[in-house]
């Protein structure tokens, strides 16, 4: 199989899932990247069973506030499903909906959140956005339920327009007002509190009499517009095509300037945000065909390891690779937590403009933690997919030091790195001499030393 | 200032869960908190009395020890209006000083970057716990995130020294600025090498420490040893974090509050004494601080969410004694029958941070506070 | 409805006893409960994951045995103690299951990760362990629940390598059968079982949503259930129990969202006869001191609507279920809600007129 098509599929799943390990790529490259890229825009695998965690971590159910552990379940779920776009897109909108347990402080409310991006993530934009307007962690967290026909509150008037559609300028502060308005008696039911019994739903609720019935005036029409009118129009502006083709672009092609920039700083590619606009608006606001597009074009091809890894990436990748993470046993809580010592603290971003991506990732606690995160996990070499590694170096027989470094590379990635890095690992191989399988844990534990070495590289901060 | 040329350090000890002020500082001679606490109040004859209205919790006769010596304070009614009393936000609001908007930034954080603004120092703020704290948190600062000194450093799951110490050299050349191009790459390079440094400095703390005291066995004492080898290292350290817990005792709260406070006093006479004997204690304050306090009636086995607690500053430089009152009991004065806080927690930060840590407080708390004479 | 009457048999609502907590007074994701002779209910708890610097309970939050009686009616519950903690030392369990009485009044608590039986006296007291693996086993196993019969035997379900095991009190293997699949003796991720009072087996058959019996080594009898949600039929059956009369009591995790759990009572010949829901619309004595110590509870819950308040009152994923004979009531774990719900099986009952 070419070595190209490997890498390319490698590339195609590090970006539109969490990874995947060599036999699986064999696989999809038998299938083609283009038959691959429709299986993950419609994924036809059946979705994980959540009641397989529910029966053996009963807690997951509704953690409420119990500090840290709410994002056990999703980080499972990443870790095991096999529709990985789709979770790859629940990933996408968690960062742009970025919604948090610091205020909301019910966990299964943003679980619940997660759900339906699981399940309208790659749908249509305005729908989601509607559905997004009736989610109570959401109404909750911008205070939409403070926001009444007698006393407007515009905080989610205005991150719906500044952070969920168009961008600021674009609007003024009168649509902001207005959009605003348009939205009020958008709330959720008295539910249960937290104690005795645990946790309840909450529940959307619509309050005609806390609605202002007046005539708005948003982005230059006029009318007694209800929230829903405002998302039409909104989803009918091209700042709003723009605005979700950078997220993607930024997401799942290369690290790009952060949101409050986008105002000044214009695109890295503007005619793949083009292209990808155009797709938004041609399809009538539909992701799925944005994210085609996407995955089919040159710049997507060509964009191998143009961006950092975000903490999510490093965890649940690394557990892809490693393998053994498909049952839901003890310390799944403790796994959970590490994107958060890396600084990405799933279900609870710092705040609504979501988590800084690319270089702001890096901080020297925080890079300290990915390696010694993933050097941990591919120094285990009882794990399935590290004596898979094993098991193909085996399998070559003896090797001289570049064969073995060279090989490592590729079963790690592909990882694609500079002469100068290349040359250090070889440094690093050559006074060990040849690989040999003649003393089994010896070479075992070689490999597992380079492994370990190689995911310590700069380079492998790069997805 | 301190009294002394070495450079004042704060140590914060935060009291995860919301600690329970009304059996911590405990108002003995109110019969109401007697009416409020059927189930889980405290024995009068055990409470330790520090005068005829207030005693501490029996467990707490470590601190009394600091109290009889004059060096510690309690400060009564600490928090802020509107308490969520939720422990996520509640912690939030403490670590950014932002109780109306959510924060991204801690006040440390700013702290930190006052004290080295230039990052010369990669240990100017050391954590002890597993991830940053908010309230150090701010881009571009760093901090040290302490789980266990002894095992601090990269790639420690390597147990052959020897080989350790190879990938370790090889990890340096592999980040140094030599290899690899590209903004993203050098910063990748720096960031690496300061992570290499941190370890390296902090390595020699364990190795360079000598002291008579025996710190207990618990979680929280192996926190403050490590703080006080730090110190005692002279790596230039100025903010150190620490946190025990939990203390949400919504159940069982008697036997759980006073296995916590037998913890942190002991854990704390320990660490002070240790820093007297070595001569490392003038220039270092604790403040020990809770997001809020709990509720006044009991629920028949603990106690559920509140709002105003109380803080502590212990230290050598710290007058001790109460500051501000016991916040009202009667019913009429409480809030969802919650204690109403009377002082700001940020002019507690406003006194530590210009009448010790010598800084304009304003930008670190974000406003200006009144701020009581704890020194 | 809190009484409901079918085939000569009535269920009368009689009270909720338990509330959330992660110690004392209350529960945390209790799983299983047995009652000894001397009238004590044991509970297992298992407990949830989290992150604690407390160097007594690391991260095994909540998991122990509470040692509780339950009174006649409302409020008489009393919290007695509790034994045991997470870890894998002796008397410490990962994930508890399961737990028995014998008729000696031993406790053994099985636990689903160590796959072991943990055996204390009556008062809680380590007596033993004992593995429920056998030398040659290989594979992923799942000690999941625990029952016992009239001489002592124990038997207990693996739910990973759906199995049925049966041993002596003493932990020494007896029998097993069944593998994985969909025949009749064969399993899917095998949960509750008991023992009736002839000495035959049920097995909750979790995940091909059935109930199979069994005589005591091992043959096939009967099948209860139906896959499905409607009437009669079970979803995801967690725990099985059976009265002296012989009528068989299964839970299960029906997936109806606003009821996620029911609790299908058949008679023994199999023939459907009722499901209950849930109807604790009561608080329980120890949440309401909870909400008596909260203003803010109190005040929100008088806000909330009737749908709403609903949700309080069923069952949330029950995993257990046990039949108290010398008071003739079932008593439903009802696990995310940390309660028990207790019916009475009421004989003689007058039904009253309808145009009351």
């Amino acid at each position: 199989m070419a070595n190209q098509d490997i890498a390319l599929m490698a590339h195609l799943m590090r970006r539109a899932g969490f990874g995947a390990t060599r036999e699986e790529l064999e696989t999809l490259c038998e299938k083609g990247y283009e038959a691959v890229v429709e299986e993950l825009l419609n994924p036809t695998e059946e979705p994980l069973d959540r009641f397989e965690m529910m029966r053996y971590q009963p807690w997951t159910w509704r953690p409420g506030t119990l500090p840290g552990m709410g994002a056990a379940e999703w980080l499972w779920w990443m870790v095991n499903t096999r529709r990985p776009l789709e979770e790859k897109m629940t990933l996408f909108w968690h960062h742009i909906f970025a919604t948090g347990v610091s205020k909301v402080d019910h966990y299964d409310e943003i679980q619940n959140m997660i759900t339906m991006f699981r399940e309208k993530g790659m749908g249509n934009y305005k729908d989601l956005l509607l559905t997004l307007s009736m989610n109570p962690a959401m109404l909750y967290w911008l205070d939409n339920n403070e926001n009444h026909a007698d006393a407007v509150n515009e905080n989610w008037g205005r991150e719906l327009l500044e952070l969920f559609s168009m961008g600021v300028g674009n609007y003024t502060e009168v649509d902001v007002r207005e959009c605003s308005r348009a939205f009020t008696g958008w709330t959720f039911e008295a539910k249960l509190p937290r104690g005795p019994l645990g946790r309840h739903d909450w529940r959307f609720e619509y309050r005609p009499e806390d609605h202002d019935e007046g005539e708005k005036t948003f982005l230059g029409e006029t009318g007694n517009f209800n929230g829903e009118d405002i998302i039409d129009i909104v989803c009918n502006h091209p700042a709003t095509a723009t605005f979700i083709a950078r997220h993607l672009y930024n997401f799942f092609v290369a690290d790009e300037a952060q949101v409050p920039a986008w105002q000044v700083t214009p695109p890295v590619d503007e005619d793949a945000i083009d292209a990808l606009a155009d797709a938004f608006i041609d399809s009538g606001y539909d992701i799925k065909a944005m994210l085609r597009v996407l995955f089919n074009s040159d710049f997507f091809k060509n964009a191998r390891f143009a961006k950092l890894k975000s903490p999510a990436e490093v965890v649940v990748g690394t557990l892809k690779l490693v393998g053994g993470s498909d049952f839901p046993g003890p310390g799944i809580g403790d796994l959970s937590r590490q994107p958060n010592y890396m600084g990405q603290d799933l279900l609870n971003p710092p705040s609504v403009e979501g988590w800084h991506t690319g270089a702001e990732w890096i901080n020297s606690g925080s890079l300290m933690r990915r390696i010694n995160f993933t050097a941990d996990m591919v120094g285990d070499v009882s794990r399935p997919g590290v004596q898979s590694i094993v098991n193909r170096l085996r399998s070559q027989g003896d090797v001289g030091p570049e064969q073995f470094v060279d090989t490592c590379l590729d079963l790690m990635g592909p990882l694609e790195v500079s002469a100068d890095t290349r040359q250090e690992l070889l440094d690093h191989a050559v006074p060990g001499g040849s690989l040999s399988w003649s003393n089994e844990a010896a070479a075992s534990e070689r490999v597992s030393e380079l492994l370990q070495l190689i995911v310590s590289l700069r380079d492998y901060q790069y997805a | 200032m301190a009294s002394t040329k070495k450079d004042p350090v704060l140590v914060v000890l935060q009291l995860t869960g919301g600690n329970d002020y009304l059996n911590t500082v405990i108002p003995f001679t109110d019969p109401l908190y007697r009416d409020n606490r059927p189930a889980v109040g405290v024995a009068e004859d055990r409470i330790l009395k520090l005068n005829d209205q207030v005693g501490l919790h029996p467990t707490m006769g470590p601190l009394k020890n600091l109290w009889d010596q004059g060096n510690l304070a309690i400060i009564h009614g600490v928090g802020y209006a509107n308490s969520p009393r939720s422990h996520f936000r509640s912690m939030d609001i403490w670590h950014t000083c932002e109780p109306d908007k959510l924060g991204t930034e801690g006040w440390l954080g700013r702290a930190t970057k006052e004290i080295d603004p230039n990052k010369e120092n990669v240990v100017t703020a050391v954590s002890f716990g597993p991830s940053l704290p908010r309230a150090l948190a701010l881009p571009s600062v760093p901090v040290a995130c302490v789980d266990d000194l002894d095992s601090f450093g990269l790639l420690t799951g390597i147990n052959e020294a020897e080989q350790r110490d190879k990938i370790l050299d090889r990890f340096t050349r592999l980040y140094s600025p030599t290899i690899g191009t590209g903004a993203v790459m050098d910063y990748l390079g720096q960031t690496g090498l300061d992570s290499m440094k941190a370890a390296d400095i902090l390595k020699v703390a364990p190795e360079m420490y000598s002291s008579s005291i025996e710190y207990p066995d618990t979680s929280i004492a192996s926190k403050l040893k490590g703080i006080s080898q730090v110190h005692q290292a002279n790596l230039g350290t100025r903010v150190f974090y620490c946190d025990h817990g939990s203390f949400d005792s919504h159940s069982n709260q008697v036997g759980m509050h006073d296995k916590l406070w037998i913890d942190v006093s002991q854990a704390v006479e320990s660490f002070f004494d240790d820093l007297r004997e070595n001569d490392a204690a003038d220039n270092v304050i604790m403040l020990m601080f809770t997001e809020f306090g709990r509720r006044v009636h009991d629920n028949g086995s603990g106690t559920d969410h509140g709002a105003g607690g109380v803080a502590f500053l212990a230290g050598d430089a710290i007058k001790g004694g109460e500051y501000g009152e016991y916040p009202s009991l009667r019913p009429e004065h409480l809030e969802q029958g919650d204690l109403v806080p009377h002082t700001d927690f940020r002019s507690v930060y406003t006194a530590i941070a210009e009448d010790w840590m010598g800084m304009d407080a304003q930008p670190l708390v974000g406003g200006i506070f009144e701020k009581p004479a704890y020194f | 409805m809190l009484t409901q009457v079918a085939a000569g048999r009535t269920y009368d609502f009689s009270h909720s006893v338990g509330r959330g907590a992660q110690s004392g007074m209350g529960f945390s994701q209790p799983v299983a409960a047995a009652q000894g002779p001397n009238g004590v209910v044991y509970v297992v708890n298992r407990g949830s994951e989290g992150i604690s610097n407390v160097s007594w309970n690391r991260i095994g939050y909540g998991a122990r045995v509470s040692q509780i009686t339950i009174g006649a009616e409302w409020g008489q519950e009393e919290f007695l103690g509790e034994f045991s903690k997470y870890g894998d030392g002796n008397g410490e369990f990962i994930w508890g299951s399961g737990v028995v009485v014998d008729s000696q009044g031993r406790v053994y608590v099985s636990d689903e990760w160590l796959n072991q039986i943990n055996v204390y006296d009556q008062d809680g007291n380590f007596l033993s362990r004992w593995s429920t693996l056998e030398s040659d086993d290989g594979g992923e196993h799942g000690t999941a629940s625990i029952a016992i019969d009239a001489d002592d035997n124990i038997y207990v379900t693996d739910g990973r390598s759906h199995q049925v095991r049966k041993f002596g009190s003493d932990g020494k293997f007896i029998a097993s059968w069944g593998s994985q699949g969909s025949d009749n003796g064969q399993f899917n991720a095998p949960w509750g079982i008991t023992v009736d009072q002839a000495g035959n087996v049920y097995v909750a058959d979790h995940r091909n949503h059935r109930v199979q019996k069994f005589t005591s080594d091992g043959r096939w009898m009967a099948s209860f259930g139906s896959p499905g949600t409607g009437r009669g039929q079970l979803h995801l059956p967690t725990s099985v129990a059976v009265d002296p009369e012989g009528d068989v009591y299964i839970a299960d995790w029906s997936d109806n969202g606003q009821h996620p759990g029911r609790v299908h009572i058949f008679d023994a010949e199999g023939t459907f006869i009722i499901t209950l829901i849930g109807d604790a619309q009561e608080l329980s004595a120890w949440a309401k001191l909870t909400v008596d110590a909260n203003a803010d509870y109190l005040k929100r819950r008088r806000e909330v609507n009737l749908q709403n308040m609903e949700s309080e009152w069923r069952f949330a994923l029950p995993t257990g279920l046990m039949y108290d004979a010398d008071k003739g009531r079932l008593l439903v774990v009802d696990s995310q809600r940390s309660r028990f719900q207790i019916y009475n099986k009421v004989t003689g009952y007058m039904v009253p007129q309808m145009n009351l």
